[in-house]
């Protein structure tokens, strides 16, 4: 069994599309890592400051910190905003954008608006600001732990459907190929069907660790040149985080992980692990029967159409109401099914252990029982023997 | 010793194996013959384990029988096309538990035999159907086991392949392999089996020695070339004549009448070649 998992395993990594994807990962990763570098590189003028010039009063209302204007003489001023006797005078060099046009008479209006106040009696002068400066406060919404936990459920997921589906090509290749009676000549149906059944996972673990190992060499070579400072300086300047931190340690400091979320994680994980192992089971079986590769295909599309499906189908009824009231509660015990809906409901809300160990004992209950029943009907299908 | 016993798997009425029984010694090698659908596919694979009998035992030395005691080369080919030769053989030699050095000693060997050594980092789908055969015989029998079923094994090869398969055939039997082995080109296997075992509709029609069958069935046979007149069809103890392209096969009854027809073509005829042979596994297959 060992074996065959290791040839299976060579075959699905260590293909030339393989080394080619992965050749295009490492690439893609050294690109990310050093995004600040190639911005600098293939977009010079990206952060390119604009140099304004208006007088000192006027510049005393603005705080241009953190952004791409800076105050300057008018003889090296990009856009020079003078004051008239019939109102302002906006005058701008080719490098000016319309954009940055629009900004600096959002700045005349703020300013003329604010200026002209200071000489209108005090009393209209709160009506005005009461109606001219509603008080607005903008909150940027973060990513919270449940939304990463199920981004990693979600990627799991959908790697998971991906080798689930190579797994019934492989079947049926060997079908197709008579290695399947060449083998059963050397190991047995059991040892065949686990190993058929297993590898999905351990082709998404081998995955993972070649990924992993990517990411952490191309954090190793950003620590060495930068310790990260310059890429986070990007991401503050896109302003993609709200923290200007200055090395992958600071970042990682300041994330907080605790052990209720790992536990959570883990537990989503398991329910995926066992829900994606009788949906392989249940694949596994429709694959044996299939003949060639053609129908191959059609039992992959409705496969496919069905587990985004699902996945959908779970994003759609993320509420409350469904998810500890409804439906949602209800679908979660169901074999398959749970292995999105107790992760999900696990994450945004809160689910009892007993819950959870009712919907566990069902779900491996009903691997359990598949697997028993699929292994008689699995060497059935194969010797054609009832 | 390789024991089949009262073995009997049926699919439908007519359908697989009925009371099949022989036993194999060492070093012996058993034709089993039949036409398509006879039963011959189901024998193997209830001997390889691959189908469950509803009736009968096989075994090998009054133990049951377990996987590694076998070699197979399947009738159709079983290849992974875009694996290379040595991947393929690695990787079947490695299901049957073999270490890495044993799995290159023997693949050596087996290759030098087979004369394919320079197959050996080919991909298996640039090879020919010829040395596809070769590998897979490679596969069947690395892991040196003490049976060794070849359903069809000269299927698709030239004639210096199929006298390279048959020496290796008589090698195996040397080193006291027991073999069973079907063909259709009877004429291949019948100087290479001791044993023959004749299937029709699941049931064994014949079997034992290939002498004792011969006794059993005292035909004989002259074989000659241009005569599409079939000039002695009327002599006595002809009991049919066969037109085989340029060639026509009288078929007598016993050895005596044989001989005296012969000496008559020989007399009459400028003959250019004639052959009389005793029987041949094809006059077996005919009379199916």
């Amino acid at each position: 069994m060992k074996s065959l998992i290791l040839f299976s395993l060579k075959r699905k990594l260590f293909n030339k599309v393989m080394v080619l994807m992965m050749v295009i990962v490492f690439v893609l990763g050294g690109a990310v890592f050093f995004a600040d570098k190639m911005v600098d590189i293939f977009f010079p003028n990206l952060f390119s400051q604009v140099k304004v010039y208006m007088d000192e009063t006027m510049a005393s209302y603005f705080d241009f910190e953190d952004t791409k204007y800076v105050i300057t003489s008018k003889k090296e001023a990009n856009v020079s905003i003078l004051k008239n006797e019939v109102g302002y005078l906006i005058e701008v060099d080719q490098s000016v954008s319309e954009a940055d046009l629009v900004v600096s008479q959002s700045w005349i209006s703020y300013y003329h608006q604010i200026h002209e106040l200071q000489f209108i009696s005090q009393e209209i002068t709160h009506v005005v600001d009461y109606l001219l400066h509603p008080n607005i406060e903008v909150v940027t919404s973060k990513l919270n732990n449940a939304e990463n936990g199920f981004i990693i459920i979600t990627m799991i997921y959908f790697l998971m459907l991906g080798f689930s589906s190579t797994v019934a090509n492989e079947v049926v290749s060997e079908k197709t190929t008579n290695m399947l009676e060449m083998m059963l000549t050397s190991i047995t149906y059991k040892e065949h069907y686990i190993t058929k059944l297993i590898i999905g996972w351990i082709t998404v673990l081998s995955q993972a660790i070649i990924w992993i190992g990517v990411v952490l060499w191309w954090v190793f070579v950003r620590l060495i040149v930068d310790q990260g400072k310059g890429l986070y300086e990007l991401l503050y300047r896109l302003k993609w985080i709200s923290t200007p931190y200055t090395s992958f340690f600071e970042h990682l400091s300041s994330i907080n992980i605790s052990l209720s979320f790992v536990m959570m994680i883990s537990i989503s994980l398991l329910f995926l692990l066992v829900g994606i192992l009788f949906i392989q089971l249940l694949l596994l079986l429709v694959s044996i029967r299939i003949e060639n590769i053609e129908e191959s295909a059609s039992v992959q599309a409705p496969f496919y159409l069905i587990m985004l499906g699902l996945y959908y189908g779970t994003l759609a009824l993320n509420t409350y109401n469904h998810m500890q009231l409804g439906v949602g509660k209800l679908l979660s015990y169901l074999p398959g099914l749970s292995m999105l809906f107790i992760p999900i409901r696990l994450l945004y809300y809160e689910v009892s252990t007993l819950e959870i160990l009712l919907s566990f004992l069902l779900a491996i209950g009903s691997l359990s029982y598949g697997y028993h029943r699929g292994l008689r009907y699995y060497k059935q299908v194969i010797t054609g023997v009832k | 010793m390789f024991e089949i016993n009262n073995v009997t798997k049926l699919y439908k009425k007519n359908q697989g194996i009925q009371n099949v029984s022989f036993t194999l010694k060492k070093g012996q090698v058993c034709a089993i013959v039949g036409h398509n659908g006879s039963g011959k596919s189901t024998l193997f694979k209830s001997c390889l384990n691959l189908i469950n009998v509803d009736e009968g035992t096989i075994k090998y030395n009054n133990e049951p029988i377990f996987p590694l005691l076998f070699g197979y080369l399947p009738e159709n080919r079983s290849v992974i096309a875009d694996l290379k030769t040595i991947e393929l053989i690695d990787l079947l030699a490695k299901l049957k538990k073999m270490d890495k050095e044993s799995i290159q000693k023997q693949c050596d060997y087996w290759m030098d035999q087979l004369q394919c050594a320079s197959l050996k980092n080919k991909k298996l789908k640039e090879c020919s159907k010829g040395n596809q055969q070769k590998i897979q015989l490679i596969c069947a029998i690395i892991h040196s086991p003490k049976i060794i079923i070849l359903d069809e094994p000269f299927s698709g090869l030239d004639i210096d392949n199929t006298r390279l398969f048959q020496k290796t055939i008589v090698k195996l039997k040397k080193m006291g392999k027991i073999i069973m082995l079907s063909s259709h080109r009877f004429e291949e296997i019948e100087h290479l089996c001791d044993m023959v075992c004749v299937l029709k509709d699941s049931k064994v029609i014949m079997q034992g020695t290939l002498t004792d069958i011969k006794q059993l069935i005292n035909k004989q046979t002259i074989t000659i070339s241009e005569d599409s007149n079939m000039f002695y069809k009327d002599e006595k103890g002809v009991i049919d004549v066969v037109l085989d392209g340029n060639l026509t096969h009288y078929v007598f009854q016993n050895e005596k009448a044989c001989t005296k027809v012969a000496k008559i073509m020989v007399e009459e005829r400028n003959l250019k070649s004639m052959k009389i042979s005793s029987l041949t596994l094809d006059d077996l297959y005919g009379g199916l």
